[in-house]
């Protein structure tokens, strides 16, 4: 064993703090242990049951059974997955039936022709995982593509009716192959390629689901790895979902805050310095200011509305209606809290009122007032999502609102994320600003980033200065015992 | 110091930039798959085209006939009856363009094990009161010959209806697609024990238009009534089906295979199916006797008081005036 | 103690020091307070804090003010600043009488009030400033009054990278920047230990020496009262007033040596007597006995 060279520093001591490795690892653990917890909420398999998730869908004609429309990627149980099969079997079933019997209907040639157009759709991941179609969907080829994919699927159904093609294992069922090959019977009576305008309109037979086994989770616990999946595809606008505009409604919804939270600063800070420093403005300011606080800001979202409209400007008012209150009252208290010795010193150096507002009770309370509006600006945030529901819904808020109560989860959780996010990053950042806005009023260890500037600062003064003046009064001083702390 | 003016200024800039000129026109709309319709005509730029500056605004739907009953949009899509109780507690409108009537979307979903509307006898049911769904559960009530004291209405936002079947709170729930879709699929074995389709024509959903605008802004209107009749041409096109899918759906974030049957639980009526609406007459075959259905369950439920003149709401004008 | 070392009075003055207050006799007073008296409300009633004080302070002379705590030596120099209003009499500066505080009365406070976001600097030129007094001329007065405490290669630093004795040397800097007329110190070495304190007193001396400067010192400390002040204002207590003026026997210029001469002390048991009379002084307390009688431990 090597010899100690510090001081063992326990890790556990009442009012001590931490040092360097030691502090590092809580912080790390402090963001680890969620995520551990979320992990093993999502994945530990004992806890949920086993979920079917749909790769290939089809449409059952019993809407009494089936009511919803079933698509891929969406998760049922394995016994709704499997009456979800059998419907489908019973269908053709019934279908083949009827066609021996000569006795098919049709309800009406259009619907006939849209249900076919279904069932070739259907096959789509099929398509994609062979590599038979690879052309992307994008706003502007919507027309063609479908008609490029219809054409492409016909091909591939002939050929593989003809044995020319062969699926990767794997990829379609020998029960669907076989359907593949009766479809295309009759598919290819009416026209061997893909034509609108002669499509068979008699149905043909559907295919029947497939799926493969997934951990089932409840709607409100996507998996970790989802969540990030979905994010990167949303963030990046490539949602299943269509087209989410991630980062303007990201724009919008800074710009509500941001907006609300700066108004707020310019009209309420002159208002609480009037408040902290002369008490007739406290005594005029702070009770209605303390009674309108407990009113919620968001029950006047109407009442906004009604006056700014319905985009922006309420949900400004509302971020603002909702910060403002606590603004006064903290910055008023704040203002307050500076010493009092500090003002007679002023009085007696012969500073007057207005000096004294300006030159000492304002930059007196600089650094804790920065504090305050980096505690503020959280508040703002929290408004964020009342004021996004007034009038036209909109930002981040759109996203969070539409898609949670559509149970899609997983898309909503990278969005609170990047909520969180950017709130923590802000704050921090701006904290570690603090160093560099007011050196003077940092306590131990000073930021990377002020130290840097500091020494910045420094080699600039160093480089600037010139020699001082001699003075023309000699004293001897002493500095014993009082060192640099 | 200079830096916070500048951020100040940039604030207050931003603050002020939402307004949109005076002379645009706005109406909100919603997710209403009839609604939602007009966002092909968004998209593709027709109102450009056709020389009207419309700038439509997309909210939910309680949400725009508040901001149109504040004054602050000139136009909002709404159905007929719930047009009666905006009027009757906030601002009266006139219906200009019939867009299309409800052929399923509006749905009682009820848990699994409810089979019909009998079942819910003594059982709770959340819908948003005094709106489109309370309406159409009264409707089913009715059919079955029950009436509202058989059953318990929790209040509730149409959109959050998923959510509280889900959590078996409530026994069934009144809502339209997305949201009814949401239920059934969210809710397995859960089932539609009423829907619109059993009464079409009860609620017809439309475009209306303040009256104030109506008189300054005609020329306008006939405009967007044109766009609207572009519109529904383009979807009744067999082969556009996948383009206004991929449109419609986009525009409420939902895949576009889901989309689909939304559109045959909503009948979009093409102009000749809508001018035959127009005409005056009883029974819901008609926008008038179907207005007056309302305004009678509203009054007999007492939503508002007294019954409203209905001819006020209704303007069949413009739509005559492009079919010439 | 019942030796004690045969003391002079402290009346005796040698001829040097009798000359010497003859000097400052013929001075202008600085500084007077006539009459004066302060009435506190409190939920009791009235409190009279300080009643009829009367005491002037001439050019150039250390006055230390002595008393108890709570006998309202802090009231008392509040009021002189401006920072509090007497309910009787008057504070006449340079025959003038007070109303507010001024610049005229410079002030050094117990705890620290250097202003923590300028640098010692800054803090300096903060008076001069205030009159609208800046650019190289300001700053060049300002650093010769930083040298003279002894800090010139703290010019750049704020309040916060200092030690507590340092801190007071910038206050004492920040005041006669202004060049008050009297400078008012308020138990200035209170929170510093005895052996800063010590320098600091050394250092106020020669400073005072150094600079035309007029000093009203409060202190509860006899010894440093002794050794600071030519005239000693002993306030007692309920109500305050002033009790005694002493003037202090001891020449100048005065070094911690002085500490044990027999004027010193003399002045020393005076001001005791003074502010803790006999009857105080005996240990009062009744102390229960832990260990035996016999136990030789001691």
């Amino acid at each position: 064993m090597s010899k100690r060279t510090k001081p063992r520093e326990p890790w556990f001591a009442v009012g001590k703090p931490l040092s360097g490795y030691q502090a590092a690892i809580p912080m790390a653990l402090s963001f680890v242990i969620p995520i551990l917890i979320w992990c093993f909420a999502a994945y530990a398999p004992f806890l949920w049951h086993v979920d079917y998730r749909i790769t290939m869908t089809s449409e059952p004609s019993d809407k009494e059974a089936f009511p919803a429309t079933y698509v891929v990627d969406d998760t049922m149980e394995e016994s709704f997955f499997e009456s979800f099969q059998d419907s489908i079997r019973q269908d053709n079933k019934i279908l083949k039936e009827q066609r021996e019997a000569g006795t098919v209907e049709v309800a009406s040639a259009r619907a006939g022709r849209r249900a076919n157009q279904k069932v070739l759709k259907n096959f789509e991941p099929v398509m994609r995982a062979n590599g038979w179609f690879t052309t992307e969907k994008t706003e502007e080829n919507v027309s063609a593509y479908f008609k490029a994919y219809f054409a492409a699927t016909y091909e591939t159904w002939g050929k593989l009716a003809a044995g020319e093609l062969k699926p990767a294992s794997g990829t379609l069922s020998r029960e669907n192959l076989a359907i593949v090959k009766d479809n295309w019977a009759l598919l290819s009576s009416v026209s061997p390629t893909y034509d609108s305008g002669n499509f068979l309109s008699e149905p043909i037979y559907r295919l029947i689901p497939e799926g493969k086994k997934v951990v089932g989770r409840p709607a409100y616990l996507p998996a970790p790895h989802e969540v990030v999946v979905r994010g990167w595809q949303d963030f990046r606008g490539e949602s299943e979902l269509g087209e989410l505009n991630v980062w303007e409604k990201y724009a919008s919804s800074l710009r509500v805050v941001i907006s609300g939270f700066l108004l707020c600063v310019l009209i309420g800070i002159p208002l609480a310095l009037l408040a902290g420093t002369f008490s007739f403005f406290a005594r005029l300011f702070e009770p209605f200011t303390d009674f309108f606080r407990y009113m919620p800001a968001p029950a006047f979202g109407t009442v906004l509305m009604a006056i700014f409209g319905v985009d922006q400007q309420p949900k400004i008012a509302l971020v603002f209606l909702g910060t403002f209150p606590q603004l006064i009252l903290m910055v008023a208290n704040t203002t307050r809290l500076l010493e009092q010795p500090m003002l007679d010193a002023a009085q007696t150096l012969g500073a007057r009122k207005g000096q004294l507002v300006w030159r000492v009770v304002v930059p007196g309370i600089l650094p804790s007032l920065y504090n305050d509006l980096r505690i503020l600006l959280g508040w703002a945030w929290t408004w964020l999502v009342v004021a996004e529901l007034i009038g036209t819904k909109s930002g981040l808020t759109e996203i969070i609102d539409t898609q949670g109560r559509r149970f899609h989860f997983d898309h909503v959780y990278p969005i609170i994320l990047l909520i969180g996010l950017t709130g923590f990053l802000t704050d921090q950042v701006l904290a570690n600003l603090r160093d560099i806005f007011f050196p003077w009023a940092t306590e131990g260890k000073k930021s990377p980033l002020a130290r840097l500037f500091r020494w910045v600062g420094s080699r600039v003064q160093a480089w600037r200065d010139v020699d001082p003046p001699v003075a023309p009064v000699t004293v001897e001083a002493s500095t014993e015992g009082e060192s640099h702390p | 110091m200079k830096l916070m003016k500048t951020m100040l200024c940039g604030a207050l800039a931003m603050g002020l930039s939402g307004f949109a000129p005076a002379d645009t026109l706005k109406i909100g709309y919603s997710d209403w798959p009839g609604w939602v319709a007009w966002e092909i005509g968004i998209k593709k730029g027709w109102f450009k085209e056709a020389g009207v500056d419309v700038e439509f605004e997309w909210m939910d739907y309680v949400a725009s006939m508040e901001a149109y009953g504040a004054g602050q949009i000139d136009a909002v899509c709404m159905t007929n009856g719930d047009a009666l109780v905006t009027g009757a507690t906030a601002k009266p409108s006139v219906c200009i363009v019939i867009n299309d009537y409800s052929n399923g979307n509006d749905m009682v979903v009820g848990q699994p094990g409810i089979e019909s509307m009998k079942d819910m006898k003594g059982k709770k049911i959340a819908l948003e009161e005094g709106f489109v769904p309370h309406l159409l559960v009264l409707k089913g009530l009715e059919a079955a010959g029950m009436s509202e004291s058989d059953i318990e209405i929790v209040n509730t936002p149409t959109d959050e209806t998923p959510s509280v079947l889900a959590s078996k709170k409530v026994d069934a729930i009144c809502a339209w697609q997305p949201s009814s879709g949401t239920a059934l699929k969210e809710v397995e074995g859960s089932k539609p024990i009423y829907t619109s389709a059993e009464a079409p024509g009860l609620i017809y959903d439309c475009l209306f238009v303040s009256p104030e605008t109506l008189k300054s802004n005609r020329e306008d209107w006939v405009k967007v009534a044109k766009v609207w009749y572009k519109i529904v041409d383009f979807l009744k096109d067999e082969d556009n089906i996948d383009e206004a899918l991929e449109i419609l759906s986009g525009r409420v974030n939902v895949k576009p295979d889901e989309y689909e049957p939304f559109l045959d639980g909503t009948y979009i009526m093409t102009m000749e199916e809508a001018l035959k609406v127009w005409e005056e007459g009883e029974g819901l075959k008609s926008i008038y006797g179907s207005t007056k259905i309302s305004d009678d369950f509203n009054v007999k439920y007492e939503v508002y008081e007294k019954p409203l003149e209905i001819g006020v709401y209704l303007d069949p004008s413009i739509t005559k005036e492009i079919a010439k | 103690m019942n030796e004690q070392i045969e003391l002079p009075s402290y009346l005796e003055q040698s001829p040097e020091v009798a000359a010497r207050f003859q000097r400052i006799q013929a001075r202008p007073e600085v500084l007077k307070v006539a009459n004066m008296g302060r009435v506190f409300d409190s939920n009791k009633g009235p409190v009279q804090a300080l009643n009829d004080i009367n005491f002037s302070v001439r050019r150039r002379e250390f006055v230390c003010v002595i008393g108890q705590s709570g006998c309202g030596k802090s009231t008392l120099i509040r009021i002189l600043a401006g920072l509090d209003q007497p309910t009787s009499g008057q504070v006449l500066c340079d025959g003038e009488p007070v109303t507010g505080p001024g610049k005229d009365r410079g002030m050094v406070f117990q705890g620290y009030t250097l202003f923590p976001w300028l640098t010692v600097k800054q803090n300096v030129m903060f008076g001069p400033a205030m009159e609208g007094r800046k650019g190289q001329a300001a700053e060049s007065e300002a650093l010769q009054w930083i040298e003279m405490v002894g800090l010139e290669k703290f010019a750049e630093s704020y309040p916060s990278e200092l030690s507590g004795g340092m801190k007071q040397r910038v206050a004492i800097a920040r005041a006669m920047a202004n060049q008050p007329r009297i400078l008012l110190m308020d138990e200035p070495f209170g929170a510093l230990d005895a052996q800063t304190r010590a320098q600091m007193q050394q250092h106020l001396l020669q400073i005072w020496r150094a600079v035309d400067a007029t000093i009203l010192f409060i202190t509860h400390d006899l010894d440093e009262a002794v050794l600071l002040a030519d005239r000693i204002l002993v306030l007692g207590a309920n109500p305050s007033r002033v009790q005694e003026v002493i003037e202090v026997p001891v020449p100048r210029p005065r070094t911690l040596d002085q500490c044990l001469s027999p004027s010193f002390l003399a002045t020393k048991k005076r001001l005791e007597e003074l502010i803790h009379p006999q009857t105080e002084r005996k240990a009062s307390f009744k102390i229960p006995r832990l260990v035996a009688a016999d136990d030789d431990v001691l």
